[in-house]
């Protein structure tokens, strides 16, 4: 790294993250992850509260629903979903926005990946991330694409997975359409936020859990 | 119902069963040598009762545009209305019309190589209660093609025969000389049924069209006319217009297909179609009303003036439901421009003076969108836009033709062609709160009026090729910097998510109007000060509803709101 702010910058990051777990023996890394009541297991999962923030403007879906396959597994970060199949808003339900209605289609080929790097055996949660998340969006005069990652929580006693983003696990826009200008330039980072009640197997009424051990 | 004479005893068509085009029927030949189209629009009230509803039936001349001038066409207008109504409620209805062309408007559709012909109509019925003026578009489909015989020929067209719409007991007499009836399911074969007299004899001499003549169905609901208050109401037949699906005879469309033929009453002709009685709540029925149909010689709408005044708000009308009242216009948008956008746009215009209320016709509009820019603002983060338009109609930056009939000095039936002409862009200036979704979105276009083929009483007015105001219509801006009478101004609301105008989005947009001085009105007179004092002026309100604009210049765009070849998906409907 030829910049020696950054790299200072980086090295203090790194030591107060290696502080920080030090501290904090209950969020030990588990390398073992069991995904129940079954494994593998189908999920379905349904957010009404999806919000995509690019630039301060607000593209919000009322209804999004995803879907895949669950699975035990090892290792941390511990790939422990399949996320094959995801939609945002709906006919009755479209994502808006105040720059013009908003579509936006999920590229799950493929599959997005939830891993698992901690878990609190307290609260029964698990954090984590998204990986391989690609998505099309197009919003009136403007077609893009965003990639990334994001946040992932996911919590036994509640069955809702909540997604966000930092500075680490964030979504990229790319491919931006010339009539994007004034709402996303590629290179931007927008943020995203939902919280989906997940449900095994798909459809079904069953809640997942995922315990995390070292 | 039968819709010709020798079609009487066929079977009306299974209900719910929609006649099927053929475009591949053979042209039969014709002993008439008159072709008669009938559009149907009564006997649609399955079930009517005798005692609230009765079919109405009157003939009326008119002249339909040919691409040689001028021709005669003679049209019978029936409808299935109830007898009274109350204030507030909505009368729905269906309606009918028999349209006899001559030989020699025949003849001018077989110059276009046409052998068969089928299409549609839309039909301007002027509703009038006391003083209060508005316009119901009624438009009807056809059903299925009529043969255009080469030569007039001994053989009926059975073919041709009735059909109806679906579940409706539909039916009425074609053309001149037969009598109008109601038969068939759900219709009290006794209700009332009106023929209006001198509806027997077409015009020229021995064109009567025969039992066997074919006949062309339309049909559909009439829009639903809403009294605002008591007095009679009253139905006067205006504008027809024929989109004629024109087809050669193997069955390929001819071209140009469709051809539209413009239709306005003869001068003279009584266009009255009905009165229907709403009585006050004492059950009473004020002077004047009246229970029959059309009034012979006396047009309901020029003796408005003199029945008492309704008791209450004005007329509302509103399209049949899931129907748009017209057509949408070819609106395709620009694909070059990365920004571009394109809109229908409708609504309906009140001129104050004339206290009446008319149809904006469906409207495309072409959008730039300029700009975009979040600002923070005390109250938090605001979305600017700004947008440029310009009106599309043919390649023109005008609206379409709007042809109105108002009373003049209120008394004077009056009809004329109002032309908006956009002067220059059109601005839309948008400022969003974005946290709370609200916000106010300002359309600036510079419009001028012009009349044409004016007709007052009936009588061709000649007003000249440039009877237009003096200036731009324009509206007091709410920026003082761009105050100026250059303008209207249009303002739309954003009350919440999802609740009020967004050009993005579509909503209502609302105006109120100057109409400017006329100038250059008259050929042999000085015809100014009669447009003047009767139609310029302040306080002109006008509500224009936006459909989702199509964002045509993005390479994918929405398919929710774009067609494929890139026009709005969304026709948005008036709103009164």
């Amino acid at each position: 790294m030829r910049n020696p702010l950054a790299k200072a910058a980086l090295t203090a990051t790194a030591a107060a993250a290696a502080l920080a777990l030090a501290g904090a023996p209950a969020l030990a890394a588990p390398t073992v992850w069991t995904v129940g009541p079954n494994s593998p297991q189908t999920f379905s999962a349904l957010s009404t509260n999806t919000v995509l923030n690019l630039n301060g403007i607000p593209l919000t879906c009322p209804t999004a629903t995803a879907g895949g396959t669950m699975f035990s597994a090892t290792g941390n970060p511990g790939h422990i979903a399949n996320i094959s199949s995801a939609a945002f808003g709906s006919a009755a339900n479209p994502c808006t926005s105040p720059v013009g209605p908003v579509q936006p289609i999920a590229d799950t080929t493929p599959p997005w990946q939830l891993k698992g790097t901690a878990y609190n055996a307290t609260t029964g949660t698990t954090t984590g991330f998204i990986s391989g998340i690609n998505a099309s969006l197009t919003v009136l005069t403007c077609t893009f694409d965003v990639v990334g990652e994001v946040n992932a929580t996911y919590r036994n006693s509640t069955g809702v997975l909540t997604v966000s983003n930092n500075a680490t696990r964030q979504l990229t826009v790319a491919n931006a359409s010339a009539g994007c200008a004034g709402i996303a330039a590629n290179g931007d980072h927008p943020t995203f936020n939902a919280s989906y009640r997940v449900s095994t197997p798909a459809g079904g009424s069953g809640r997942p859990t995922v315990v995390g051990t070292p | 119902m039968p819709r010709s004479h020798g079609a009487g005893t066929r079977p009306p068509r299974p209900a719910g069963g929609r006649a099927r085009r053929s475009r591949h029927r053979s042209p039969r030949p014709w002993r008439s040598a008159l072709i008669t189209v009938s559009v149907l629009l009564a006997g649609v009230a399955p079930g009517a009762r005798a005692d609230t509803e009765r079919t109405v039936s009157a003939a009326i001349g008119y002249r339909c545009g040919f691409p040689s001038g001028t021709l005669p066409v003679e049209v019978r207008i029936t409808a299935a209305l109830p007898v009274s109504g109350s204030a507030g409620e909505g009368i729905t209805a269906g309606a009918a019309a028999a349209v006899t062309f001559p030989e020699a408007a025949r003849a001018e559709l077989a110059a276009l190589k046409a052998a068969s012909v089928s299409g549609t109509a839309r039909l301007t019925v002027a509703v009038a209660q006391g003083a209060h003026r508005a316009e119901a578009v009624w438009a009807g489909s056809g059903t299925e093609p009529v043969a255009l015989p080469a030569d007039a020929e001994p053989e009926p067209a059975p073919g041709t025969g009735a059909a109806t719409g679906s579940g409706s007991a539909t039916g009425s007499g074609s053309g001149s000389g037969s009598a109008t009836d109601t038969a068939g399911a759900g219709s009290d074969s006794g209700s009332a049924t009106d023929t209006a007299p001198g509806t027997a004899s077409p015009s020229g001499p021995g064109a009567g069209p025969g039992a066997a003549d074919p006949v062309l169905t339309f049909e559909g609901p009439l829009p639903t006319i809403t009294p605002g208050g008591t007095g009679d109401l009253t139905l006067t037949a205006g504008a027809l217009a024929l989109d004629l699906a024109l087809f050669t005879a193997d069955g390929a469309p001819a071209q140009p297909s469709p051809h539209t033929l413009d239709c306005s009453p003869r001068s003279g002709e009584n266009a009255g179609l009905a009165t229907i009685a709403i009585p006050g709540d004492d059950g009473s029925a004020p002077p004047g009303s009246s229970p029959t149909p059309s009034v012979p010689g006396r047009d309901p709408t020029a003796a408005a003036p003199g029945q008492r005044g309704p008791d209450g708000g004005a007329l509302t009308i509103s399209p049949p439901a899931g129907q748009r009242a017209r057509p949408a216009p070819p609106c395709v948008g620009d694909t070059e421009n990365a920004f571009a956008m394109v809109a229908y746009v409708t609504g309906y215009s009140n001129v104050a003076k004339l206290d009446g209320a008319s149809e904006v016709p469906l409207s495309c509009t072409q959008l730039i969108d300029v700009s975009k820019k979040i600002v923070l603002q005390p109250d938090g983060l605001h979305l600017l836009q700004h947008a440029t338009g310009e009106l599309d109609y043919r390649g023109r930056p005008v609206m379409p033709p709007a042809r109105a009939t108002f009373l003049t000095y209120g008394f004077m039936p009056t009809t004329a062609t109002m032309e908006l002409t956009q002067l220059d862009t059109m601005t839309i200036d948008s400022d969003l709160l974005l946290a709370k979704y609200t916000g106010l979105t300002v359309v600036r276009v510079p419009l001028r009026l012009r009349l044409y083929d004016v007709e007052i009483n009936g009588v061709p007015l000649d007003v000249g090729p440039d009877c237009r105001t003096v200036g731009p219509l324009y509206s007091k801006d709410p920026d003082p910097a761009q105050e100026g009478e250059r303008h209207v101004v249009l303002t739309g609301e954003l009350k919440g998510p999802g609740d009020g105008y967004q050009l993005v989005t579509g909503g209502v947009l609302t105006a109120t109007v100057t109409i400017p001085p006329f100038s250059g009105c008259g050929v042999d007179e000085d015809l100014d000060p009669l447009f003047t004092s009767s139609v310029s002026g302040p306080g002109n309100y006008l509500k224009q509803v936006q459909g989702a604009p199509c964002a045509s210049g993005n390479p994918r765009p929405d398919p929710t709101y774009c067609t494929k070849d890139h026009q709005p998906v969304k026709v948005p409907e008036p709103e009164r």
